[in-house]
């Protein structure tokens, strides 16, 4: 009797037991994650994984969202602004109308470690800091020093030598100066970086001030500062000999004059310099921007900026939550494998950076503090653009130009109002242990279906938002695939080599693609996944289903594979090294497939519970 | 009643007692807590008073710093301005730089551009207080620290917009590290262990000293939301003085230490100055006074708590001590009462029998070793069978509690093996909330013994009673049918006197009735006499065919009354003549055939014989008297106290017979008193038979012979003896006894004088002439003076023959201690009543005979 009653006690403490394991199993797997959203994917190579392994006993939902405040508003008009966000782009009077629901940092640890200096550029007109920036990237002209060398030219010291160098280059049929100037951004650095002693005068400090800190239209270009901007834009593209096609000049034909020898000089960072330096074919240096006036400078800006959501104080233990991962995306370590040996420079007071030969010459200018944070509000990179490339193509003259810019400024292009979707039904972003994530299951079983395939593989990093119950516009229904540069590659494959394609997803693979939480891992459409999550948060494919059925490693499967470029070539020398090109990409970025089907009507397709996680 | 009184008091008197040490204990508490309350308080107003003088003072040094700098700048413009010669600035400034220790002097341009003296240019972020310096033209302060440079403050001026080489500056500034301000704020005050800030309103730190062991905070106040344990609601509240420029003192606790954190605005700039000392090392001083005190109270309330712990343990331990005592003495009185009495006590555990409790005397009642018991309760089996299986263990069981079973048991002592009786009693009790059985083993053996001999004597007793009430009404009967025979036949006597044949009838039968009545008497004074061994066998020879005979003739004529046989026979080759007291064994002998006349019924048959037989060598014969009948005869219990006096056997055939029932014990005592046995074989309805077996002496033999020669001479003596003429004194009061004795003497034809006590006995005896008496009868009870004192009175008088006369006591006094004191007394003989003559005549001859043969002398 007693024998029994003891059995019976022990069977109810086992059950017991279980219950509250599976409870707190449950409760860990489903625990409400701290988003981050991140300006790049380039975040998720080694800088997230490593937040994350910091903060083991934080789930952190790391989301690939988007480089332009715009989207965070509409995020936030529909109640889903993350808990964390970043942006490279930013000014003050951009990140305005976020600033009632974004946290005031002013108070925090986290922004008493950046230098006075450089916090008081994102204080508002309240005093308040919504934005901290993490280290900043050095911007300015990169001189192939060999072929400076090889033509016994000498490195420019100020503006003029710059010019005489452009102009010897020319005498050898090499371009003296070109850049990327199909971009914004590059227009905007260039405008700016030519015009810093006018942007840092007193007066070019006030108009900053006041340009940023109110609505956008209602500060024009300053009438001292800005038209000697502009008319030293002017002198520079005459001086170097700009031409109207090189305003399509994108990134890599830049780069491939560049290590050619087309070209001794370009615009371009100091991560180029160092990733790129090789004395005897290139022997990249940077130099500053050559004042017109004898001044010299360079031309910085944060690697991003982070923001907390002002909704955390409503939630004092995911706050502090929050508040630690700040803490971690701004630690020295994190700040280093961000920079990655890129040479930036620290804001922070508490961090030192690993800085290369590189920046050696720049010395001067960091010591003396001839950094100039350039001025990056949505707006002006898209006026820069319009009107740098005009005055280049010849089509403004400076006084033109500075007219158009500030038409365009004190008349702010109307955003874009046009609804081309309506979603009436929501799902949420957010991973699930029974189920996966509701929001990428509807896009990956969408785009399969516009695919036609019988799987659809999406790595954690490929969709950006959830699904919310509104209208969206184009730009914003594309901003609900990320990255900008997510291809489609498709390849027919035997159930063994898809089951393996789908483990190297999983589990990742060194070299390629490691997901380090849950809501890292895939989406799929068209079968279903067992994944088994040992400790510290590594996964094990178990087993895949396809219509309820096992994988059949004889079938074919006609497989569609959402990645960059970057990420698949890794993928490819992983699995097919034999193999030249093994998948066939897809022409139309995915992006742009998906803002074409939802124009068109596309109907969503239903989530899926594509993954079980045990 | 007492009991209950002490139980209630006892009852209430602990919670009283506790409820009493609680109400102390609060009022030493409360009394402790708003004493620490108001010390607190106190430590903290005077404090925050304290620290914030000290701060105060910071806070000036600061703010004089801060304008001394600005201030020594503002002496040099007019020089600046002044002097055109730029290597003459260069010197000037120089010299200033050496006298005021800035580390880099700065000509700054409208838009925070500068040019140092050596002609190294930078960018001064000055921020919004660009503006201010070069818009508002107000002097400024900056932390212009910038990467890889070390801590740096600015100190900048507005002016005159001037050139210094081609330079074209709108201000002025140098620059300090922050040694010098970190210096101020490292006050002395606290020997170093004090914290300070300057911090902006927001909290964010522009210098702090870092003396106490924080890690780097760049808020203080996010350092005080996170890691302090201070209220978030207290921080806003900070931040909003902070905010609004207020000074005032709070308190906070980090990693377990409590400090004090002193703010107060710095004037000249829009700073605060935090001080964080910890607690311990501000209130020091008070700390010591307030420790001393502390300790003052503490050490008082411990006293009190001492005492009054140290009266309660004396209490307790008074009280423990009593009841140790009352224990040890109930201890004591109970192995006392265990040791001294026969009980036995033992406790068993109710549920396993396992022995609780032991009295020590067990070893001695049961004769099992206290351990062994203590050990194994089933030891007690060894001492009876009654403690085995399903008897008293297996009854325990049933019993409930406050019921109690009782047991009787014979037990064998396991050491002895004496035979015991336990009465045993068990009962089911609760002892410390544990049920448990109580046994007491009672060893009632003695109790038992002495009841049995108790019961024994009772009913021996009852049956002496009984047969002392049988002789009574026995007695009764007996003594007054030759009484009334007496009586009557004495009356007719008066009635027919004339007639003399008659009247010798008469006085022959009253004669008889009085012999018969003296029978009965001498029987009983004989039991008395034989009970108090006072008799005395009367050795003569003597013919057994004699004895035989007159028994025969005796019981011949009741017999034949009664129509039964008698039959008599003597057998054996024996000696006739013999030995011994002829009238005991008459007396025996016809106890025995008057017994089977008496017992056997009409027609019946009575065998009365004898069987002789010589042994050694003929000196001896073993006499063996048989008397056998076969009449009622006798149970066999009634045969074992057949010899008990007044026993009789009642039986319905036996009623109506006349008995004192001590025939048989005096038969019995007087053969015993010859050496003899008697033996009886009887059953009821089949009658008796009674054999005495004697060895007697025979008078036949040689010396035997002799000595019977000489009785038988003595016997004829006497027999011829004659007293008449003798001259006889009687000392009798009675008169009837006197009347008696001398018609007696008379008719034997003595000459007899009577007196009435002893002192007329001797009055006349002195009076007399010698030879007036030859013989005094002296009886014994008299007044005046008894027959002793005269006899000893006669013998000390001066009469010639004052001890020479035959004094012979007369008395009804006839054991032999009063022949003793007879003798004693100066009597030469002593004579028992009834007056017997022919007694009365041998006594005198024998005196007489014995007087000449010491006359012949």
């Amino acid at each position: 009797m007693a024998k029994r009653g003891i059995v019976i006690i022990f069977l109810t403490l086992v059950l017991i037991a279980s219950s509250v394991c599976s409870f707190i199993h449950r409760s860990e797997q489903d625990e409400e994650p701290i988003t981050v959203y991140l300006w790049s994917i380039e975040m998720m190579n080694e800088y997230v994984p490593y937040v994350q392994s910091q903060l083991p006993d934080v789930e952190i939902q790391f989301v690939v969202g988007n480089n332009d405040l715009d989207y965070y508003s509409f995020l936030n008009e529909n109640g889903e602004l993350p808990d964390i966000i970043t942006n490279r782009r930013f000014s003050l009077n951009d990140a305005a109308p976020l600033d009632d629901c974004l946290l005031d940092l002013s108070g925090t640890e986290q922004a008493g470690s950046i230098y006075y200096g450089y916090l008081e550029n994102y204080r508002n007109a309240d005093g308040e800091v919504k934005w901290l920036p993490l280290c900043g990237v050095v911007d300015g002209f990169v001189a192939n020093r060999a072929l400076f060398e090889k033509y016994d030219i000498p490195l420019p010291t100020d503006y003029a030598s710059f010019v005489s160098a452009c102009k010897a280059f020319e005498q050898h049929g090499i371009r003296g100066f070109v850049a990327d100037f199909a971009y914004d951004y590059t227009c905007l650095e260039v405008l700016q970086g030519l015009s810093i002693p006018e942007m840092m005068s007193f007066e070019g400090q006030t108009w900053r001030h006041a340009y940023e800190t109110t609505e956008p239209g209602t500060t024009s270009l300053d009438d001292t500062v800005w038209p000697a901007a502009f008319e030293t834009m002017e002198q520079f593209i005459q001086d170097v000999n700009l031409k109207p096609e090189d305003t399509e000049l994108s990134y890599t034909p830049v780069i491939e004059m560049f290590q050619n020898g087309e070209v001794a000089m370009i615009r371009g960072g100091a991560d180029f310099v160092s990733s790129n330096n090789n004395p005897d074919i290139m022997d990249p240096v940077i130099l500053p921007y050559f004042g017109q006036n004898g001044e010299e400078w360079l031309l910085t800006y944060p690697a991003f900026q982070v923001a907390l959501n002002n909704d955390l104080n409503n939630d004092m233990e995911k706050k502090q939550k929050a508040l630690r991962v700040l803490d971690v995306m701004l630690s020295e370590e994190a700040q280093n494998i961000l920079a990655n040996k890129k040479d930036v420079l620290t804001y922070s007071k508490d961090v030192e950076l690993e800085r290369s030969e590189a920046l050696n010459n720049l010395e001067p200018f960091i010591s003396s503090n001839h950094l100039f944070v350039r001025l990056a509000s949505s707006d002006l990179f898209a006026i820069s653009q319009d009107v740098v490339q005009k005055m280049i193509e010849g089509e403004y003259d400076s006084q033109q130009a500075y007219e158009a810019f500030n038409e365009q400024l004190i008349n702010p292009k109307a955003s874009e109002k046009d609804i081309v979707v309506t979603f009436d039904k929501a799902y949420p972003y957010e991973f699930r242990a029974n189920g996966g994530n509701q929001a990428t299951s509807v896009m990956a079983n969408t785009l399969r279906e516009l695919y036609s395939t019988d799987v659809l593989i999406a790595p954690g990093y490929s969709f950006t938002s959830p699904i919310m119950n509104t209208g969206y516009t184009e730009q914003m229904a594309g901003y609900m695939i990320m990255p900008n540069s997510l291809k489609v590659w498709y390849r027919e494959m035997s159930g063994a080599e898809l089951r393996e394609l789908l483990r190297v997803s999983v589990e990742g693979k060194e070299g390629v693609f490691i997901p380090f939480n849950k809501g890292s891992l895939p989406t799929v459409s068209g079968l279903s996944l067992e994944v088994k999550e040992k400790s510290n948060r590594v996964f094990t494919l178990s087993n895949v289903k396809i219509n309820g059925k096992d994988l059949q490693d004889s079938e074919t499967y006609t497989v569609a594979y959402l990645n960059t470029e970057s990420y698949q070539d890794k993928i490819s020398a992983a699995l097919y090294p034999s193999e030249e090109e093994p998948f066939i990409v897809g022409d139309e970025r995915v992006i742009n497939t998906w803002k074409t089907a939802m124009k068109e009507g596309h109907l969503l397709a239903e989530p899926s519970d594509y993954i079980t996680l045990k | 009643m007492r009991k209950k009184a002490i139980e209630a008091r006892s009852k209430y008197s602990k919670p009283i007692r506790s409820i009493a040490v609680m109400l102390f204990a609060l009022l030493v508490l409360g009394s402790s807590f708003l004493y620490f309350r108001f010390v607190s308080t106190t430590i903290f107003e005077e404090s925050s008073e304290h620290l914030s003088e000290i701060y105060t003072q910071i806070e000036r040094s600061i703010d004089d710093l801060v304008s001394e700098r600005w201030n020594i700048m503002d002496v040099w413009v007019p020089y600046l301005q002044d002097m055109n010669d730029e290597d003459q600035i260069y010197a000037y400034l120089e010299q200033q730089q050496e006298q005021w220790g800035f580390t880099e002097f700065y000509f700054v341009s409208s838009n925070g551009e500068y040019r140092t003296l050596d002609g190294i240019y930078g960018y001064l972020n000055l921020g919004s207080d660009l503006t201010k310096l070069i818009d508002e033209q107000k002097p400024i302060v900056v932390d212009a620290a910038l990467p890889g440079s070390p801590e740096l403050k600015v100190f900048a001026i507005p002016l005159a917009a001037d050139s210094y080489k081609d330079y074209h500056y709108q201000a002025i500034a140098i620059s300090y590290d922050n040694d010098d301000i970190v210096n101020i704020l490292q006050t002395s005050t606290f020997n170093g262990q004090s914290d300070s800030y300057l911090v902006y309103p927001n909290g964010r730190v522009l210098v702090n000293n870092e003396n106490i062991d924080h890690r780097e905070i760049s808020n203080f106040l996010a350092y005080l939301e996170s890691d302090t344990d201070m209220a978030k609601e207290d921080v806003e509240s900070l931040r909003q003085s902070f905010s609004e420029g207020l000074s005032g003192v709070t308190a906070f606790k980090a990693n377990g230490e409590s400090f004090y954190l002193v703010y107060c605005p710095i004037q000249s700039q829009d700073w605060m100055l935090l001080g964080v000392v910890p607690v311990d090392v501000v209130n020091a001083s008070m700390s010591d006074v307030l420790t001393v005190t502390i300790v003052a109270i503490v050490c008082i309330v411990m006293m009190v708590f001492v005492a009054l712990i140290l009266y309660i343990v004396r209490q307790h331990r008074r009280s423990l001590e009593e009841k140790d005592a009352e224990i040890q003495y109930q201890q004591a009185l109970f192995s006392t009462l265990s040791d001294n009495i026969d009980d036995v006590f033992l406790m068993l555990d109710a549920e396993d029998l396992n022995v609780s409790y032991i009295s020590p005397n067990i070893e001695s009642v049961l004769g099992i070793p206290e351990e062994e018991m203590r050990t194994n309760v089933s030891a007690l089996r060894r001492v009876s069978r009654a403690f085995d299986g399903d008897s008293i263990f297996d009854s325990l069981s049933s019993i409930s509690q406050g019921e109690r079973k009782e047991w009787n048991r014979e037990i064998i002592n396991a050491e002895t093996g004496d035979s015991r009786y336990l009465y045993i009693v068990a009962y089911r009790t609760e002892v410390n909330e544990t049920e448990c059985f109580v046994l007491v083993l009672s060893d009632c053996t003695r109790e038992r013994n002495l009841n049995h001999s108790l019961n024994e004597a009772l009913e021996i007793a009852q049956s002496a009673n009984k047969a002392k009430s049988n002789f009574l009404t026995n007695m009764s009967h007996d003594l007054r049918t030759p009484i009334n025979a007496i009586m009557g036949f004495s009356e007719l006597l008066n009635s027919d006197a004339e007639k003399g044949e008659i009247v010798r009838e008469y006085a022959s039968k009253i004669s008889s009735s009085s012999q018969h009545l003296l029978e009965i008497v001498n029987d009983i004074l004989d039991m008395k006499k034989i009970e108090s061994g006072k008799t005395v066998l009367n050795i003569a020879d003597f013919s057994l065919s004699d004895l035989m005979k007159e028994q025969y003739d005796i019981i011949l004529q009741q017999a034949q009354v009664k129509n039964q046989k008698l039959d008599m026979c003597c057998k054996g080759n024996y000696s006739d003549r013999v030995m011994g007291d002829k009238t005991r064994l008459s007396q025996i002998l016809l106890n025995l055939l008057s017994n089977a006349v008496k017992y056997t019924p009409a027609g019946g048959h009575i065998r009365f014989s004898l069987e002789g037989e010589n042994q050694f060598s003929g000196d001896k014969v073993l006499v063996r008297f048989t008397v056998a009948d076969d009449g009622y005869g006798m149970s066999e219990e009634f045969q074992k106290k057949l010899f008990d006096p007044f026993s009789r056997e009642e039986t319905q055939q036996k009623q109506g017979i006349q008995g004192t029932g001590l025939g048989m014990a005096i038969t019995k005592n007087i053969v015993d008193l010859m050496g003899g046995t008697i033996t009886v074989k009887s059953r009821p309805g089949e009658g008796s038979t009674f054999v005495i077996e004697l060895l007697l002496l025979s008078a036949e033999s040689e010396g035997n012979e002799e000595k019977c020669d000489q009785k038988n001479k003595d016997k004829e003596m006497v027999e011829n003896a004659s007293i008449e003429g003798m001259r006889i004194l009687v000392a009798e009061d009675g008169e009837m006894n006197a009347f008696v004795i001398k018609a007696l003497l008379d008719r034997e034809g003595a000459i007899s004088e009577i007196a009435s006590n002893g002192e007329e006995a001797l009055r006349m005896f002195e009076s007399s002439v010698p030879g007036t008496y030859d013989v005094i009868f002296m009886d014994i009870q008299m007044p005046v003076m008894n027959g002793y004192e005269a006899s000893r009175a006669i013998r000390l008088c001066n009469h010639p023959e004052a001890s020479s006369i035959p004094i012979v006591a007369l008395t009804a006094n006839a054991y032999e201690e009063d022949i003793k004191k007879a003798l004693e007394a100066g009597m030469n003989a002593h004579l028992a009543k009834p007056i017997n003559i022919e007694t009365m005549k041998q006594v005198i001859h024998h005196l007489q005979t014995k007087e000449s043969a010491e006359g012949v002398d």
